[in-house]
């Protein structure tokens, strides 16, 4: 009885120590891999929306018409989420603004740092610290001429074999003051994973 | 010795215990029925016990049994000890079986929240405290009904 206790005991104790023992690599990898750790949406679905967007915007003739003379003044509203999944969409909004900048076409204004471009007037105003000839003023700020806004939704489906995620992303860019619709395009993905068969 | 195996039991009812209190899965793609978008009005962390009936009941029967042929065995000799341990089993079991039932509070840590949607419905959802997404008052929230007829609320990001 005794001996068992013990043998079980070491048992245990190898296992233990064996499965502590598993190093982990860190390696560098490429960011534009093709990513297909699992079905949920991931860092190759955001790039391809992103990617989709951007090229269906300043390819389409409407947009030419628009910056022809001009840099049209845009600001990003948020992306509207209807997937189960908790999915950074100000990430795919950040990739979409930064691709038009840098394509010259388009200005931005950054609605999400209002509050602190307003306490930096407001110090520059009434610190006492800025030289006040020199100090921004209130009220030179331009507005956004247009809105760029969307949507991002999923279709789950799945049965002991098979899932299947279909995203459908769509966005829209309106002219603030008329309040029509310029431009819009959606783009899709569509992911499976079948359970194989036989795997190593 | 006694220390060793208490220390490895003990090492595996952590593992146990870890894997019965997982938070929600919120980045699995799942059917979804239809999402609102709002946001919270108020937080109350609140508690809920709930009163558990011991599933161990046919292991204490069994460790009866045992205890109870191990005591019988101890008395008689030849067909009299092998008598002595059937009804030392019997005897053990019995008088396990025979104990009420255990029971124990397992405490349930749930937060309620006072939602209101963009459309101005409001909405009062009670769900567990997942310690990775702590909600505040006025965090921007997706109210998310799930296909299997379950609502759970997200920050929206």
């Amino acid at each position: 009885m005794k001996k068992l206790i013990i043998a079980t005991t070491i048992g245990l104790a190898i296992t233990m120590v064996a499965g502590c023992a598993q190093k982990s690599v860190v390696r560098y990898g490429d960011a534009t891999a093709v990513e297909t750790t699992d079905i949920n949406f991931g860092s190759t679905d955001l790039q391809k929306v992103a990617g989709d967007m951007t090229d269906s915007l300043l390819l389409s003739p409407v947009v030419g018409s628009l910056t022809q003379n001009k840099r049209p003044v845009m600001f990003v509203e948020r992306i509207k989420n209807k997937t189960s999944e908790h999915i950074d969409t100000e990430s795919i909004t950040d990739s979409i603004s930064t691709k038009l900048l840098r394509s010259g076409k388009f200005r931005f204004v950054d609605m999400a740092r209002v509050e602190a471009a307003r306490e930096q007037i407001k110090f520059q105003q009434d610190g006492g610290m800025v030289d006040t000839n020199k100090s921004v003023q209130f009220g030179k700020q331009i507005g956004a001429e247009y809105m760029l806004y969307g949507n991002l939704s999923s279709i789950v489906k799945s049965n002991k074999d098979k899932s299947d995620v279909y995203y459908k992303f769509t966005l829209r860019l309106m002219d603030l003051e008329s309040g029509l619709v310029e431009w819009a395009d959606e783009t899709e993905i569509r992911k499976t994973k079948a359970k194989a068969s036989v795997g190593w | 010795m006694k220390t060793i195996l208490f220390s490895c039991l003990c090492f595996f009812t952590v593992l146990l215990n870890t894997a019965l209190c997982s938070d929600y899965d919120r980045n699995k793609a799942v059917p979804v029925e239809k999402v609102l978008f709002g946001d919270v009005q108020s937080v109350r962390n609140i508690t809920e016990q709930e009163l558990i009936e011991d599933k161990n009941q046919g292991w204490k029967v069994f460790g009866g049994a045992l205890i109870g042929g191990a005591i019988g065995s101890q008395f008689g000799s030849g067909s009299g000890r092998d008598v002595a341990t059937i009804l030392g089993a019997l005897l053990g079991s019995s008088i396990s079986h025979n104990k009420n039932p255990q029971y124990h509070l397992r405490t349930i840590r749930l937060v309620e929240l006072m939602i209101k949607t963009d459309e101005g419905d409001e909405f009062m959802v009670i769900q567990y405290l997942d310690s990775k997404m702590i909600f505040q008052r006025n965090d921007a929230i997706r109210l998310i009904y799930l296909a299997n007829g379950s609502v759970r609320i997200d920050k929206q990001m």
